[in-house]
């Protein structure tokens, strides 16, 4: 045992002992905990109730059919695919995100005048609603009159079908989706180098390469912790991505972008196989419960210690 | 001396115009909210044209954005007020106490930051068909609790971890209650706290979309649906959209501007402050 870990069980006990009568905490917690678990356990009750028939919304014909529809679910090609698809798709892009979050951040963190007007135009696309910017992307990826195959046109480079080829649809809505929330890295990135000790920051005046040399050997190893809380947020809402893929492409071309918080969606309002959407659904919840559950762990605990 | 100033004067041109690269495409919003159907459709942009204020007009008044933004309100208003009724008392008890299950029970309003929102929409549509909740303001308000508290929690944790218990002790010590701690001691100084929390839960459900593209209808039109409707069977109505976008966004761009620094480490579970 570290001297850490030992000094870390002795307060726990001494805080133990000190508080162990109070038993108010329960009425601070419970009325928030009693409706949390009204509203997430009759849904989930529900959902998987669901599950376990087979079940047409549209001709109404609903038959008991045991863990059935999970066999279906997980015998279907484009379901796994879709699982696949998602974490190349989260990873890729989160990982951009990060990464093009911090060369701005290093931009934007300095002062000068008009730094924090910058630092706020800079937020604009996070502050956009997911179905605009959705909506905007298409039309600059509109092959015969997008600005993307016009300035490519400029740029003497042929042009390309984007979100109605099978190679790039993806790729493009994951342009949109960087486009969208590299701001959300920048602006923390920018937060937490601002509270670095200021000879760190002091180096900013330092050449290009210099520069980018001292980013990566002293402040990026300091942020550690906060570059992972980004990328925790980060890959737990692209994991969700919906709105983008419903607006650009839904799922097509062929099932190129169906991802893992669409393919349910697909299932049950346009196939309209209900038992079946809710089978995915609930595997998609296990899924990513698990896996962040203990990617959270790991965070919570730095900040008790 | 001078070859710093010039440096820094290269800093902020570089800065600014990589600012206005990235930003482009919003400001590529306004010109296109500023053109009518038949001056977008052609094969090279234009920067000068004769630009038209029809389509605020037909945003407004046509596609009546501006109902979808009061169901909007409502549904956020309420979701939100809800959540802060709850969290707050709840992330007090969370930081205060030492009670079994604590981080178990702190682990788990977390993840349910994770729900896919598909996985919570499936079931409250089914419930929801058969309680007649589909289209009704208490129906999406309930169906958002899921998403919001959690994520109120998330954002008052770590401001309420950092009040020194001392607050606490020296009320108590003074002779109030745990209750009259919390409400004249605590409560106010969480206020700053609250106000950032109300103000990004609230943005969480504006923006929403899976949740309201199943629950909502034509009485519940929430703002993300009204706009997925310039979709029109023949075409997009790319001005009018465009218009109401700008529009909507402008209240938050304010909003933007004076909270960032409480919004960061909100996000963050304080990591950053």
């Amino acid at each position: 045992m570290t001297i850490r870990q030992a000094n870390r069980t002795l307060s726990n006990r001494n805080i133990k002992v000190a508080v162990v009568r109070e038993r108010v905490w329960f009425w601070f917690v419970a009325p928030g905990v009693l409706i949390l678990i009204g509203v997430v356990v009759v849904p989930a009750v529900r959902l998987i109730v669901n599950s376990l028939y087979q079940w047409n919304i549209l001709t109404g014909v609903r038959r008991f059919d045991g863990l059935g529809q999970y066999e279906t679910v997980l015998a279907d090609t484009l379901f796994i695919g879709s699982i696949v698809r998602t974490l190349v798709f989260t990873v890729a892009v989160v990982i951009t995100e990060l990464l093009l979050g911090l060369l701005v951040a290093t931009l934007l963190a300095r002062d000068f005048r008009g730094a924090r007007l910058a630092r706020t135009a800079f937020l604009t696309p996070m502050l956009m609603i997911p179905v605009v910017v959705g909506l905007l992307w298409s039309l600059m990826y509109q092959p015969s009159i997008g600005i993307v195959n016009y300035l490519f046109h400029i740029f003497g480079i042929p042009p390309a079908l984007w979100l109605s080829s099978q190679a790039l649809a993806l790729p493009a809505i994951g342009i949109a989706e960087v486009w969208q929330w590299t701001p959300f890295a920048t602006m923390v990135f920018v937060a937490a180098m601002r509270g670095l000790p200021a000879n760190v920051l002091a180096a900013a005046d330092l050449d290009g390469t210099r520069r980018l040399r001292r980013l990566l050997t002293i402040e990026v190893p300091m942020m550690r912790k906060v570059i992972l809380v980004v990328f925790l947020l980060r890959f737990i809402d692209v994991f969700k991505t919906f709105a983008l893929v419903f607006i650009m492409t839904r799922g097509g071309p062929g099932h190129a972008t169906v991802l893992a918080g669409y393919y349910p969606w697909e299932v049950g309002f346009s196939e309209f196989d209900m038992g079946k959407a809710s089978a995915a659904a609930f595997i998609l919840l296990n899924l990513i419960t698990i896996l962040t559950y203990f990617l959270i762990r790991p965070i919570l605990r730095e900040r008790e210690a | 001396m001078i070859e710093s100033k010039m440096r820094r004067r290269l800093h902020v041109t570089v800065t600014i115009l990589m600012v206005t690269i990235w930003l482009a495409p919003g400001l590529w919003l306004i010109n296109i909210s500023l053109k009518t159907q038949g001056q977008l459709f052609v094969r090279e942009p234009t920067l000068i044209f004769k630009p038209t204020l029809a389509n605020f007009g037909v945003a407004f008044t046509q596609y009546g954005i501006l109902s979808d933004a009061l169901h909007s309100s409502i549904i956020a208003g309420t979701a939100t007020l809800i959540t802060l009724l709850l969290a707050t008392p709840m992330v007090y008890g969370l930081t205060r106490f030492r009670f079994p299950f604590r981080m178990g029970l702190l682990g788990w309003v977390l993840s349910l930051r994770m729900l896919p929102p598909i996985a919570i929409v499936i079931p409250f549509y089914t419930l929801y068909t058969s309680w007649r909740l589909n289209d009704t303001f208490p129906g999406l308000i309930i169906a958002y609790l899921p998403v919001i508290i959690p994520f109120g929690v998330w954002l008052m944790y770590s401001f309420a971890q950092d009040l020194p218990r001392s607050l606490d002790e020296a009320a108590m010590i003074d002779g109030s209650s745990r209750w009259q701690t919390f409400y004249n001691v605590i409560l106010p100084l969480m206020r700053p706290a609250m106000a950032v929390t109300a103000i990004f839960c609230f943005l969480e459900i504006w923006n929403e979309f899976v949740l309201a593209l199943i629950l909502s209808g034509p009485n519940t039109k929430t703002v993300s649906i009204g706009m997925s409707e310039f979709i029109t069977e023949h075409a997009v109505e790319w001005g009018p959209m465009a218009a109401a976008s700008l529009v909507l966004l402008i209240p938050l761009l304010i909003v933007a501007y004076f909270l960032q620094n409480s919004l960061v480490r909100g996000l963050t579970l304080g990591s950053v402050r």
